[in-house]
């Protein structure tokens, strides 16, 4: 009977012991409870900060809603949905694909031909109004007042008022998802070109002085009759000379005349001072005595970046025309306009300087 | 059938006539003698019971004072020597042996080992825990500041790492993982990991050894932790109490572990004197190598010319140090490494003095310290006595009084302690510069050399224990102590070596006091002989704290040499008073109540309950007490009939014990506001309260639920142990800031919503490899822990928060991730470098809209896809705490001959290269004045096509732009694994029977190195030497290494 019990106790212990160890080696995580995954964070709070946005028809508007991500886990994914117009129809003309041009290599400025610059850009298909990996939103400069016609200003909604876009955008990570909605896209009509003598929104000829454009700068200038100081006079509209933006075809060129105030034309040679070879990151130039043409790409200038074509940050081209003479008593006398300018649509264009009280004094005294 | 029973009949007849011979051999007796002595220590064991090896064993004497003993017995006998404390030895006697020499070795088993539960003495076999015990024989013959540095990779679970080689500054300790998750600083090499240390108890009296420390660049002051002033050789034994049911009755103070101190006590009726001494030598590790004189010159001329624009070239000539390469004062080859870095000799000494029997004993010990650290003008230097009385007339009582003090010394040089970045930015100036002098332009160097820093700590703390006992099972013990401590720091920086030439005279005192008491009360009983065991240990504890720091600051005073008294001037004062960031003043009271009840059957099976009450007087009135209560049970199945005889199972245990430990967080600021003068209202001055942080008086205590699974076992006659623990502990309610919307009108909160989890193995394994009686006595202990943490929520229903700019913390994965840019490279040209296909412009960094990068710069992704690499592209990367943490020990006895060697190591740690990046960041400025270091063992980029690991270190026009070295790249994180041999030590004994006649007991030498050498596959200095959040410090104070000869008188 001891015998027995003996080896029952026996068989018992062991099985406790064995047990026991089984117990204790794996100690796996599954034993201690349910701990929570390791994954991402999407937090109720995300949004844009901004909700209504302006882009300029007509330009590439890379457009910043500040957005807000409140501690949830990059990157994140988002999605345009729903684009429509205010009053609920929806707006495909934001949604198709249009081919459009974006970059494939950096543009520097040192191109030597337009072949070159060309190289640097293809065409993909994007629609006018999308919105991009990093949460930014693109707006296209293939869109036109007729493609997009729902702009401020068009007068396109009964009562005169204007229709505009609504739109919404699903943030999205593998920790969820959260849809920020009625998001409000108001464009601007399209400004070919800057500096614009136009309203933005009405299109209506500003009232004096911005009704004419003028150069940026006019210094050291003496009128050919009355020897007085020409001046870019923005304030009272009062500038001697005036600037025409004119959109004359459909190549790819630009052209600078200057006239005087008979619209004749005044031989740029007679700026002897300009470097007209840099003048613009223009190629196969022309030269006449009435006027010179570049063959450029456009837009003009190509991307924001510093050049020895553009200002110092590099948003606009500046072209600048100087010439050198002997005034009384030999003093030399230094004659310089500059302009600070973009066009932004494609074609041939013509920007002519009129001089319209007088010419300048080009040639030295006695 | 007549033969065969003839044949038996002459069996019979021989037999009857060989057994009396056997007999009568078995009856002839002998006389035998011997002397017992102890195996490791030979000394001789008095009382040892010599007995015949029969069953039940037959005793026949008891070894003398001198260990002899002579007995009678049979030739060729079995015998069996017993003692308390050692192992059985049996012997069988050969034929007419005489004499006899046995050797006992002091038992080992883990069992009757005596651990401390709630200030009482329990043995191992009877109590539930987990806990491990080091006795002072493993933390001998090294000298070190701090005793800390001897734990290391002792005890499985306790992670130490020695990451500064400051003297007298304490590492990270840091018991079964993360605690928390709060840092302090904001960026990379600023952030700190808020120390969690153990609470440390010191012959039963709690201390706090965070207390006037810190860290010394977070706390203005000595910064001398009062375990710094204990002197190592005057620690008998420690003991790591690592699980909840061991710390339980310590209070929501021992939540992250309980190291308990215990000292040398008198032990010998004559008086013994002990005295040691070492004296070492620290060397510094391997210094940098620098480019100097002209070859420094000529590389930064190089540089300029191959990088840089027509305007840099021209700025040559109006740098004297690049083109006059005549000049006499900057025409030198100065070693600045040398100035400030060299090996120093040190040493130490401490006299003990014992004596006493059981009814009067005493201690007494000096120890002095000094070490001078391997940067000038830094060093420690201690002073400690402590003093034990102990009176017992009878059994049933006895009181002992004790004081413990010491005084630290520490020299910071013109550093803060353990960040010496005076040193480390001095020591990377150029080589063309001159040597340091009075009147050399750089007041920094002036000032790291001239500064007079004294500062002290001193620490006096006697106490009082009565013990009572005046019905059998039942005592009384009272317990009391008060401890002071002061710490002054003066700084003296004379006019020469400041910026703008005004003396600064800094004076800092702070004082902190503990008053603490302990009654209480044990009672054991025993039913039906020793079948149902009860224990009860119940005491009260109470506390008065305080702590308060003034200050102040002078400049501009008289002279150099008058440094005091001074007072005070609105004109010439730049700060004083009491100072409260970041350590407030503190008034705390404290009571507690705790009480463990055990109950066993037959020692074999056990039962532990303990119960503790905590208040506190700045936990608010909402929930003044935190009621903390843990269990365990224990199973020593050694016991068990079924493993009585066994011959491998020499014991065993299986344990298991959770519990719950509550710690109140927030102080008397949170709970009800800080408030200020306010200005004033109608010409009475008002008091506002501060807009900052709101208070809450709804703060939840943390709370802490452990569980804890451990298997103990020794076999083959305790020549193997094995202690096994599997543990998960989980933390809640950790205190946060939330930051609140404006609109409140307050900037932040303090919540408590954040948790994590820490669960892991641990193992320790104890081997005698050789057997009992071999002459040589063999013992390897190898140990190995391995913690994961993971955190489980963070306030507001986050799941990432961003702790600093490149630590993270996340939900579902380990408490401190790295935070980093993902790095894949370098671009070998220019036209590899993305360009934004809206704008058309290259990736660029946001310092300005230029910031474009080329060919040379380090490639990193863009993984927001925004064309602009800043922060959002930063990817949670990477673990910045030790996996594995563990240590190799190896000790050999033969003779008189001891050699040691002890190894620890941590696997599976990422750590940032921070080392790496600043050297090769030190280039893109060569019309400084920071040294060149050469560079030819890194593979960077050289020139267009390159295929390279590090960027283009020299386009230092763009690094200001790129910062291609910054730190917080995975191209700098590297694995910090690294196993290191710890400390080799060598030592001889004396014989003693030559030494005797000199009137000396012992005389040992040893020789021994510390910090010998680490292997790792990290590339920078040193795996160590990295912060608690592994951020390599080379702006630190490296660890040194040392060697070491000291002796041992005892007479």
């Amino acid at each position: 009977m001891k015998r027995s019990n003996n080896s029952n106790l026996k068989i018992l212990s062991l099985a406790v012991f064995a047990l026991s160890i089984f117990w204790i080696i794996p100690g796996c995580k599954k034993i201690y409870g349910v701990l929570p995954d390791d994954k991402d964070f999407m937090s109720e709070q995300v949004d844009f900060t901004t909700k209504t946005f302006t882009p300029v028809i007509g330009r590439t508007n890379l457009l910043n809603g500040n957005f807000v991500a409140d501690g949830s886990t990059l990157p994140l994914t988002f999605e345009m949905l729903n684009v429509r117009r205010n009053d609920g129809a929806a707006a495909p003309e934001l949604t198709d694909s249009l081919p459009t041009l974006v970059w494939t290599a950096a543009y520097t400025g040192q191109e030597k031909s337009i072949s070159e610059i060309e190289a640097k850009r293809k065409l993909e298909k994007h629609p006018v109004f999308e919105v991009r990996k990093s949460g930014e939103l693109i707006f296209w400069n293939t869109s036109t007042n007729t493609l997009v016609p729902y702009f401020q200003g068009s007068n396109s909604a009964p009562g005169g008022t204007s229709y505009y876009y609504l739109f919404d955008i699903k943030v999205s990570n593998s920790g969820g998802s959260k849809l920020i909605k009625d998001l409000v896209l108001n464009p601007f009509r399209e400004r070919a070109y800057d500096p614009y003598e136009f309203d933005p929104v009405s299109n209506v000829l500003l009232p004096n002085p911005n009704a004419s454009i003028v150069p940026t700068t006019l210094v050291g200038m003496k009128g050919i009759d009355t020897r007085k100081q020409l001046s870019n006079n923005n304030a009272t509209n009062n500038s001697d000379v005036k600037v025409t933006i004119v959109r004359t075809g459909d190549g790819n060129s630009l052209t600078f005349k200057f006239l005087d105030r008979n619209n004749n034309s005044i031989n740029p040679d007679l700026f002897n001072q300009t470097k007209w070879a840099t003048l613009v990151h223009g190629f196969n130039m022309q030269k006449t005595n009435e006027f010179v043409r570049y063959d450029i790409a456009y837009p003009i200038p190509l991307i924001v970046r510093p050049t020895p074509y553009t200002t110092a940050d590099g948003s606009k081209a500046l072209v600048e025309f100087s010439y050198t003479r002997l005034g009384f008593n030999g003093i030399r006398e230094n004659g310089k306009m500059t302009l600070n300018f973009n066009i932004f649509r494609q074609g041939d264009w013509e920007i002519n300087f009129k001089f319209t009280t007088e010419s300048p004094r080009f040639e030295d005294e006695f | 059938m007549m033969r065969r029973n003839l044949y038996a009949a002459k069996l019979l007849v021989i037999l009857l006539c060989v057994l009396p011979e056997l007999l009568f051999s078995q009856a002839k007796q002998i006389q035998v003698r011997g002397v017992v002595i102890d195996r490791n220590t030979s000394d001789p064991v008095p009382g040892v019971t010599v007995a015949l090896d029969v069953k039940p064993p037959k005793p026949l004497a008891v070894t003398d004072a001198m260990g002899r003993f002579t007995i009678t017995v049979s030739e060729g006998a079995n015998l069996i020597f017993r003692y308390v404390g050692y192992t059985d030895r049996k012997v069988k006697l050969e034929a007419k042996q005489t004499m006899i020499n046995v050797s006992l070795t002091e038992s080992v088993s883990i069992m009757n080992e005596v651990v401390i539960r709630g200030y009482t003495k329990r043995t191992r076999e009877e109590s539930g825990g987990s806990s491990y015990i080091i006795t002072d024989k493993d933390i001998k013959d090294l000298p070190v500041s701090n005793v800390e540095q001897l734990l290391q990779g002792k005890v499985a679970g306790l992670n130490i790492q020695v990451n500064t080689g400051a003297p007298g500054y304490r590492g990270t300790v840091a018991l079964r993982g993360v605690s928390g998750m709060d840092i302090s600083g904001t960026t990379g090499e600023d952030a700190f990991l808020t120390p969690y240390s153990p609470l440390y108890v010191i012959d039963n009296i709690p201390v706090e050894a965070d207390a006037n420390s810190d860290f010394g660049f977070n706390t203005p002051g000595p910064g001398v932790s009062p375990l710094s002033l204990i002197p190592p050789e005057d620690i008998a034994s420690i003991e790591i109490l690592k699980d909840v049911q061991a710390t339980s009755q310590y209070g929501s103070r021992g939540a992250y572990g309980v190291i308990l101190i215990t000292t040398r006590r008198g032990n010998s009726p004559k008086p013994r004197f002990r005295y040691s001494s070492k004296f070492f030598v620290n060397t510094p590790p391997k210094l940098r190598e620098t480019i100097g004189g002209r070859a420094e010159r000529l590389a930064k001329i190089n540089e300029i010319y191959a990088m840089g624009t027509y305007n840099d070239r021209l700025k040559i000539t109006e740098i004297p140090m690049l083109s006059d390469s005549l000049s006499s004062y900057y025409n030198n080859s100065t070693d600045w490494q040398s100035v400030y870095y060299g090996s120093t000799f040190n040493t130490t000494h401490n006299l003990g003095i014992d004596g006493g029997d059981n009814k009067f004993n005493y201690k007494t010990n000096f120890g002095y310290y000094k070490e001078k650290g391997i940067i000038k003008n830094t060093g420690f230097d201690r002073y400690s006595l402590s003093m034990l009385l102990e009176y017992r007339p009878t059994d049933d009582f006895w009181v002992n009084f004790t004081v413990a003090s010491g005084i630290g010394k520490k020299n910071k040089g013109n550093g803060l302690g353990i960040l010496q970045t005076g040193a480390a930015s001095n020591s990377a100036a150029s080589s063309l510069l001159p040597g340091p002098s009075l009147f050399q332009a750089s007041t920094s160097v002036l000032a790291d050399m001239s500064v007079e820093n004294n500062n002290l700590s001193k620490n006096i703390r006697p106490s009082m224990n009565l013990s009572y006992s005046f019905i059998p099972g039942l005592r009384l013990t009272a317990t009391g102590s008060y401890d002071y401590a002061v710490g002054t720091e003066e700084t003296n920086t004379p006019a020469l070596a400041t910026t703008d030439l005004r003396a600064i005279s800094y004076a800092l005192n702070e004082r902190s006091s503990n008053l603490y008491g302990r009654g209480g009360f044990t009672y054991a009983k025993s039913f039906n002989g020793s079948d149902h065991n009860f224990f009860l240990n119940t005491f009260s504890e109470v506390g008065i704290k305080a702590y308060q720091v003034n200050y102040s600051r002078l400049v501009q005073t008289a002279n150099d040499q008058l440094t005091g008294p001074l007072g005070s001037s609105p004109f010439r004062s730049r700060g004083g008073g009491v100072l409260i960031n970041p350590k407030r003043p503190l008034d705390e009271r404290s009571v507690s109540y705790s009480s463990g009840f055990s109950y066993n059957f037959r020692k074999k099976y056990i039962l532990d309950l303990t119960y503790r009450l905590d208040a506190s007087s700045i936990s608010g009135f909402d929930s003044p007490f935190a009621k903390n209560y843990a269990g365990a049970l224990k199973w020593n199945f050694g016991k068990e009939k079924l493993f009585e005889d066994s011959k491998w199972l020499s014991s065993g245990a299986l344990r298991l014990s959770s519990g719950k430990n509550v710690r109140p967080t927030g102080n008397v600021y949170s709970l009800y506001g800080v408030y200020r003068p306010a200005g004033d209202y109608e010409g009475t001055p008002i008091i506002g309260i501060d807009y900052q942080t709101i208070p809450n008086n709804k703060l939840k205590p943390t709370t802490k639920k452990d569980l804890n699974i451990g298997l103990d076992l020794s076999l083959f006659k305790n020549r193997y142990q094995f202690i096994f623990d599997t543990y998960r502990s989980a933390v809640t309610n950790l205190q946060r800031t939330i930051a609140l919307p404006s609109t409140t009108g307050f900037v932040e909160v303090l919540s408590n919503d954040a948790g994590l989890i820490n669960y892991g193995y641990e193992l320790t394994v104890i081997a005698r490899p050789l057997p009992n009686n071999s002459k040589i006595n063999w013992i390897i202990n190898a140990n190995a822990a391995l913690n994961n943490d993971f955190v489980t929520s963070l306030p507001g229903n986050k799941n990432q928060i961003l702790q600093s700019n490149s630590i993270v913390t996340r939900v579902g994965r380990n408490t401190f991730s790295n935070f980093l840019l993902k790095n894949e490279g370098v671009y070998r040209n220019t036209g590899d470098v993305p360009i934004d296909p809206v704008t058309g412009l290259p990736l660029r960094t946001p310092v300005n809209a230029t910031a474009f990068f080329k060919e040379g710069d380090p490639i990193w992704q863009d993984t927001n896809g925004d064309y602009i690499i800043d922060d959002k592209d930063k990817q949670v990367l990477g673990n910045s705490q030790p996996k594995v943490t563990g240590g190799l020990g190896s000790t050999i006895i033969y003779k008189a001959f001891s050699f040691t060697v002890n190894a620890s190591f941590t696997l599976k740690r990422d750590i940032l290269n921070a080392a790496l990046a600043s050297r090769l960041a030190l280039v893109k400025d060569p019309f400084g004045r920071s040294v060149y270091l050469p560079l030819d063992d890194v593979n960077y980029w050289k020139q267009s096509g390159d295929i390279s690991e590090f960027p283009n270190p020299f386009d230092f026009n763009r690094a200001a732009a790129i910062n291609p070295f910054r730190v917080d790249q995975s191209l700098f994180q590297e694995d910090g694994s690294y196993f290191k041999i710890n400390s080799v030590a060598l030592g001889y004994t004396v014989n003693k029977n030559r030494i005797s006649k000199l009137g000396l007991r012992n005389i040992r030498f040893h020789i021994s190195a510390n910090n010998l050498i680490t292997f790792s596959p990290y590339s920078g200095p040193s795996p160590e030497n990295v912060s608690g959040l592994g951020w390599d410090q080379s702006n630190g104070y490296p660890v040194s290494r040392t060697y070491n000869f000291g002796c041992d008188i005892d007479f």
